[in-house]
């Protein structure tokens, strides 16, 4: 601790065992700067919790669209052009902003179909993206 | 009109005195929000823990049973779905049965609720001489609802549950859907009310 000298006007010299203004300022500004360093911490782990879990339901709204098109009649699959669709199975009413889904369709052959399923969305962490793809009979019924 | 030497220094004594009583005074406030700042810190940090926990275990929950779903639907032969539409809160109320390959062995899935009015889903297998294996699969959920799209045979866990608290708070849902090649014994769904 820092002793503060006083010279008083009799000549008497003081030495005063006490922290000065100027030393609790600089006690207080570490201290904010440490806090604001484990605010910053705190805000990188639950964008990094949160990260995770959309990459999760990402993940099984991707798997979710491909499994319907696994199943689906061969009907279906004649009608389901090349380009971009969007999700055609039940779960996909779960998708709202910001998270967006397409079916990208690709023919590979005659025979085959090329499935990507793309879902997206827009983190201020960094963002998250799922594609999965899968190959399905362009006609001929379900899976077997 | 002059002062005396020592009244002087009394006077200036006392004037120093003044000042130090008032920096006391500063320095007792400062460290008063010093320590309040620290001590919402410390209940902030242990809230934000409980949280991203909260988070974390259900993004595990999630994968989990988005694998493990779609793993025993896949693989599994005949599928039984069971009538349970659960009016007892307090007793467990079985959603679905199938025989794997090996149908000695059957497997269900399972959901009981907790004093709480929460639901856990437990997968149990049925082993050799009459023990079951079991695996808890989900905590404190708030629904759980097994259906069948028998046209497509695609069949469908659905769940709720919350995460974290406060701003945390959400409910979320999440559905999944397996294609599954065996046909349905019954096709009747199970259901715990959300």
């Amino acid at each position: 601790m820092m002793k503060r000298v006083m010279i008083s006007k009799a000549g008497g010299v003081h030495r005063q065992a006490a922290i000065t203004l100027l030393e609790m300022l600089v006690v207080i500004a570490v201290l904010n700067i440490a806090f604001l360093g484990y605010l910053l911490l705190a805000d990188r782990a639950m964008s990094t919790a949160a990260w995770g879990r959309d990459m999760t339901l990402a993940l099984t709204l991707a798997q979710n669209e491909l499994e319907w098109w696994q199943s689906a009649s061969a009907e279906a699959r004649a009608n389901l052009g090349p380009g971009d669709h969007n999700f055609a199975n039940p779960t996909a009413e779960n998708i709202r902003q910001p998270f967006t889904a397409r079916l990208h369709v690709e023919p590979v052959g005659d025979s085959l179909l090329l499935l990507r399923a793309v879902v997206q969305r827009e983190h201020w962490h960094r963002p998250v993206q799922i594609e999965l793809e899968t190959l399905i009979p362009r006609e001929g019924g379900q899976r077997q | 009109m002059t002062r005396s030497a020592p009244s002087l220094r009394a006077s200036q004594r006392s004037l120093r005195n003044a000042f130090t009583l008032i920096e006391q005074l500063i320095v007792i406030a400062i460290v008063s929000m010093l320590s309040a700042s620290l001590l919402v810190a410390f209940l902030f940090c242990l809230r934000l823990e409980k949280a991203i926990s909260a988070q974390q275990t259900l993004s595990d929950t999630f994968a989990e049973l988005d694998r493990t779903w779609r793993h025993d639907i896949h693989g599994a032969n005949r599928v039984s779905l069971v009538s349970s539409r659960a009016s007892d809160t307090l007793t467990t109320v079985v959603l679905i049965e199938y025989d794997q390959r090996d149908s000695r062995f059957p497997c269900r899935y399972e959901i009981s609720p907790d004093r709480r009015g929460r639901f856990t889903l437990v997968r149990a297998i049925a082993g050799d001489r009459k023990t079951t294996t079991t695996q808890t699969l989900a905590r404190e959920l708030m629904g759980a609802t097994v259906s069948l799209d028998e046209e497509k045979s695609l069949y469908e866990l659905r769940i709720t549950a919350t995460a974290g608290f406060d701003v945390f708070h959400a409910r979320q849902d999440l559905r999944i859907i397996a294609s599954g090649k065996a046909q349905p014994i019954k096709t009747i769904f199970g259901e715990v009310p959300q």
